[in-house]
C-alpha cells in the first residue's frame, strides 16, 4: 500500500514522465487544459488523456517578453513551459474563459504556437440565462467535435455515459478521501493529501479509482503525524507551493476541509447520469459554484465557507490568495466582513507560484496558529 | 480660444445635468442604475432610468488627483492594489463620500456588461452585495476568432429579451418598445457623429488632440440615446469643420501624428499635452475613444445590439486587434503609438508585446513606445521614466525614414 501512495506522490512531483509514459503504452493524445473548469469527461471518451495546465515553480524567462509582471504566476509559467518545450508531449489545448489573464494569454499562445492544436472553451458567464443551457451544449457539441478530429476516433453516446460514470466514481472516492481527512487528519500529511489530488489530473481516472480505492481502506488505519491541534479550511485558487502545507504541518496545524479550485471546487457536483450525456455535463457546469470565476451577484461563498467550518469543527480559515488573481482578490474584503462578524479567525496569505522564500509564510502562519490555539477570537 | 465656445459650454452644462439629475430624481420616475461603460443604455434610456457610470466618475476623481486618497481607502477595507484603480477608488468613494462631484447618486439597481473585461463582474457584484440592490449581466462571451459565432449572438440576444422583463419588475414601469426604436435610432446617430468627429483627425493638420476627445468622449458614455448628447456631438462636428476649413492646427507645426493605445493616464494629461506639444507630436487618434462607436439596425434591432455590443474590439481576439491598428495607422497616417502597458486594465494589456512584435513584422513597421503605466493610481506610474522614454521614442521618429514629410 505504502507502493501506492509512493506512486502517486511521484506522479505529482513530476508528472511529465508519467504523462509520456502513459502516451507510449497507449499510443493515445494527451489534452492539457488550463484552469478552472474543463469537462474531462469528453476528453476521456475521446480516448484521450486530460491532464491539467496549472503552472507550476519554474523560473520565468522566455514569458516575460510576453506577460506583463503582474500577470498571475499561473499563466506566466503555463507559458514559460509552452516557450521551453515542458508540453512537448500534449498534443491539444484547452483555454478556458476562466479570467481575463487566461483569455489574453490564450490569444498569446495562438500566435506563438499557430500549429498546435487548441480549443477556446468560452463559457456562459450568465448562468442565470434561459439561453445558457443551449449555449453550453452548442459549446461542448464543438468541443466533441475538436477531440474527434485530434484523436481520430468518434465520441459516442456510450462512451460519454461510460466516462461520466468513472468520473462520478473518481468524485465519489475523492469525498471519501476528503471526509477520512477530516475525520481522522493523522492519516495523511498536508503535501501528501495535496499530491494525491494533484495526481488525479495526470492520471487515467479508471486507473486513479483503482490506486485510491485499494488506498484508502489503509489510510483509515495509517498514521503519520499527532492530531492536530489546530483545524482549518483553506480557501484559493491552489494549495502551491505545497511547502506551505509542510509548514501548516509542522506548526501543528491541519487542512481539514478545502474551498480550493484545484480541489473540492472542481472536484463537487456529480454529473446526473440519467440525462443525455452532453446535456448532463452542461447541467453540471450550471450547477457548479460557489467559485470566485463563476458570476456569483449572491456572493454565496463566504455562506459556503462558514458552512464548512462548522461542518468540519475548523477553527479558522486560511485565504491562500494566488498574488495578481483579481477575482479572488475581490472575494476577499466581503469574505473578511462576514467572517469577521461570525467570529470566525481568517488569515490572508499571499502566495505565487514561484515562490522560493517561505520565511515569511512561516512567521504569519505561526502567529496565526498561536492565536487559534489560545482560543482568542479577534 | 479666449472664449468659451459653444459646444464646449453645452458640455459643462450636460455634465451637470449628468451628475445632478439622479441626485434630485422622484425614484418612482427615475430609478437610478450604475453601469459598466458600455452597457445597453438603451433599454434604460427607453425607460426613464438614469445610468450613473462608475468608470467615468473614476476617470474624473483621477484627473482631479484623488486617486491615491480613495484608492487607499479602498485598500484598508482589504482591496488588493493590483485590483483595476477605477473599484478601488469608485469603493473609495463610496466609503469616504468623497468625489469632485460630491459622489454619484445611491443606484436602485445595477447593469453590467462584460464586454471590457472579467474585471467588472467581479466589481458589480461586490456593489450588488454592498448596496443590496438587484443586477442584470449582460455577458458578451470573448471572440477569440475572427468572427463572432452564431450560437454566441443568440445566446446575446436572449439575454436582451430577458433583460427586458428583468427592468420591467425591477423598476416597475412598462416597457415601450416604440420609444425603445426611438432612442435607439438616437444613440445610432449619436455614434455616427461621435465617429464622425474622431475622424475629422484625419485631416493634416489636426483640428485637435486625442487628449481633447478624451474630453469630447464624456456625452458619448453617459448619455448615449438622449437628444441632448445627439444635440451636443452637431455642435461639437461643426465647430470641429470650421477649424479644419480654417486650417486650425491643435499641434502648431504637426509634425508626427501618433496614436495612443490604451486607457488615458488621467492624472498626467495635461503635461503629457504639453509634452508632446514641445516636440510638435500630437496624439490624432485612440484606441480607446473608439470603442463608443455602436451600430444599430432598426430593422433587425435586437440582433445588431446584440452584435455591437459583442464586438467591443477589447473583446475580440488578438488577430482583429492588430488589424484595427493596421487599419488605423493607414486611415490616420500616423508616425508612431504609444501604448499604454497600464497595471489596471488586464485585457488592453496583456497581448500588447505580441501586438507590438506583430507590428514589428509587418510590411511597414512603425516606431512605437510601450511604457508602464496606470490610468488612475499614480502610484504605479513614473513620470520621469515616461519622459525619457518619451524623448527616446521621439529620436527614433526622427530618424525613421522619412518622418511623412513627403504626405504632407
Amino acid at each position: 500500500m505504502e507502493s501506492i501512495l509512493q506512486n502517486l506522490l511521484e506522479v505529482a512531483a513530476s508528472p511529465a514522465k508519467e504523462v509520456t509514459d502513459w502516451k507510449q503504452m497507449t499510443g493515445g493524445k494527451v489534452v492539457g487544459w488550463l484552469p478552472i473548469y474543463v469537462p474531462e469527461e469528453i476528453i476521456h471518451a475521446a480516448g484521450a488523456l486530460p491532464v491539467s495546465l496549472w503552472g507550476g515553480s519554474t523560473e520565468i524567462a522566455r514569458a516575460d517578453a510576453h506577460l506583463q509582471g503582474f500577470a498571475c504566476s499561473v499563466v506566466r509559467a503555463v507559458l514559460e513551459y509552452g516557450l521551453k518545450g515542458t508540453y512537448s508531449m500534449v498534443d491539444g489545448f484547452i483555454f478556458p474563459s476562466t479570467c481575463d489573464h487566461i483569455q489574453n494569454t490564450a490569444d498569446i499562445w495562438a500566435g506563438l504556437f499557430p500549429h498546435r492544436p487548441k480549443f477556446d472553451l468560452v463559457y456562459p458567464a450568465n448562468r442565470q440565462s434561459q439561453a445558457a443551457r443551449g449555449y453550453l451544449e452548442h459549446l461542448f457539441a464543438g468541443l466533441v467535435q475538436w477531440l474527434e478530429e485530434l484523436t481520430g476516433q468518434k465520441v459516442t453516446e456510450d462512451k460519454l455515459r461510460g466516462s461520466i460514470r468513472i468520473y462520478n466514481q473518481y468524485r465519489a472516492l475523492i469525498a471519501e478521501l476528503y471526509s477520512l481527512r477530516s475525520r481522522r487528519p493523522e492519516s495523511l500529511s498536508g503535501p501528501e493529501m495535496g499530491q494525491i489530488i494533484k495526481a488525479s489530473f495526470f492520471l487515467e481516472k479508471a486507473e486513479f479509482n483503482r490506486r485510491l480505492s485499494e488506498l484508502l481502506p489503509w489510510l483509515e488505519k495509517r498514521k503519520v503525524r499527532p492530531a492536530p491541534r489546530v483545524r482549518l479550511v483553506v480557501t484559493g485558487i491552489m494549495a502551491e507551493p505545497v511547502e506551505v502545507l509542510a509548514i501548516l504541518d509542522e506548526l501543528g496545524g491541519a487542512v481539514v476541509a478545502d474551498d480550493l479550485a484545484l480541489g473540492a471546487r472542481i472536484l463537487r457536483a456529480p454529473v446526473k447520469e440519467e440525462l443525455p450525456p452532453l446535456a448532463a455535463l452542461a447541467d453540471r457546469h450550471l450547477r457548479l459554484g460557489p467559485c470566485s470565476t463563476l458570476y456569483d451577484c449572491r456572493k454565496g461563498r463566504g455562506a459556503h465557507l462558514q458552512q464548512l467550518v462548522a461542518e468540519h469543527a475548523a477553527d479558522g480559515v486560511l485565504f491562500l490568495n494566488m498574488k495578481f488573481c483579481e477575482l479572488e482578490e475581490f472575494d476577499y474584503p466581503v469574505l473578511k466582513a462576514e467572517l469577521e462578524e461570525a467570529g470566525i479567525p481568517l488569515l490572508f496569505l499571499e502566495v505565487e507560484q514561484q515562490m522560493s522564500a517561505l520565511g515569511q509564510v512561516r512567521t504569519r502562519l505561526q502567529a496565526f496558529l498561536e492565536v487559534l490555539e489560545q482560543g482568542v477570537v479577534s | 480660444m479666449s472664449e468659451m465656445s459653444r459646444a464646449t459650454n453645452y458640455l459643462l452644462g450636460l455634465t451637470m445635468l449628468y451628475y445632478t439629475a439622479p441626485k434630485q430624481a422622484d425614484r418612482k420616475k427615475n430609478p437610478v442604475a450604475w453601469c459598466s461603460s458600455i452597457a445597453p443604455v438603451e433599454f434604460l434610456r427607453a425607460m426613464d432610468v438614469l445610468p450613473l457610470f462608475p468608470e467615468n466618475h473614476g476617470a474624473l476623481i483621477g484627473a482631479r488627483k484623488m486617486g491615491v486618497e480613495l484608492a487607499e481607502a479602498a485598500e484598508m477595507v482589504g482591496y488588493a492594489n493590483d485590483i483595476c484603480s477605477y473599484v478601488r477608488v469608485d469603493i473609495g468613494h463610496i466609503l469616504t463620500g468623497k468625489s469632485p462631484v460630491d459622489g454619484l447618486a445611491r443606484p436602485d439597481f445595477l447593469v453590467c456588461c462584460n464586454n471590457i473585461c472579467s474585471t467588472v463582474v467581479k466589481w458589480y457584484e461586490n456593489l450588488a452585495h454592498h448596496f443590496q440592490v438587484p443586477l442584470f449581466l449582460l455577458d458578451t462571451p470573448f471572440n477569440h476568432g475572427l468572427q463572432i459565432p452564431e450560437y454566441s449572438l443568440n445566446y446575446v440576444e436572449a439575454q436582451l429579451r430577458e433583460f427586458i422583463p428583468w427592468l420591467e419588475d425591477v423598476t416597475g414601469k412598462k416597457f415601450d418598445e416604440q420609444r425603445f426604436k426611438e432612442v435607439a435610432m438616437v444613440s445610432k446617430q449619436t455614434s455616427s457623429l461621435w465617429r464622425d468627429v474622431l475622424e475629422l483627425a484625419k485631416h493634416k493638420p489636426a483640428p485637435f488632440t486625442a487628449f481633447d476627445t478624451f474630453n469630447y468622449m464624456s456625452p458619448i458614455v453617459t448619455m448615449r440615446g438622449t437628444p441632448e448628447a445627439l444635440e451636443y456631438y452637431r455642435l461639437l462636428k461643426e465647430e470641429l469643420l470650421q477649424k479644419v476649413a480654417a486650417g486650425e492646427a491643435a499641434v502648431t507645426g504637426e509634425k508626427y501624428r501618433l496614436l495612443w493605445n490604451g486607457i488615458p493616464v488621467w492624472f498626467a494629461m495635461r503635461p503629457m499635452l504639453q509634452l508632446f506639444a514641445k516636440y510638435k507630436a500630437n496624439l490624432v487618434c485612440s484606441t480607446y475613444t473608439n470603442a463608443w462607436v455602436l451600430d444599430f439596425d432598426p430593422d433587425n434591432l435586437l440582433r445588431s445590439m446584440a452584435e455591437a455590443y459583442t464586438a467591443i474590439l477589447i473583446n475580440q481576439s488578438l488577430d482583429l486587434k492588430f488589424g484595427n491598428l493596421e487599419k488605423l495607422l493607414q486611415e490616420f497616417e500616423l508616425d508612431g503609438i504609444i501604448h499604454h502597458s497600464n497595471r489596471s486594465c488586464k485585457p488592453y494589456c496583456f497581448g500588447l508585446y505580441d501586438l507590438s512584435r506583430r507590428l514589428q513584422a509587418g510590411s511597414q513597421s512603425i516606431p512605437e513606445m510601450i511604457f508602464d503605466g496606470d490610468q488612475t493610481d499614480p502610484r504605479h506610474f513614473s513620470w520621469a521614466q515616461f519622459e525619457t522614454r518619451f524623448q527616446s521614442f521621439i529620436e527614433t521618429l526622427t530618424l525613421s525614414e522619412p518622418p511623412n514629410e513627403n504626405r504632407r
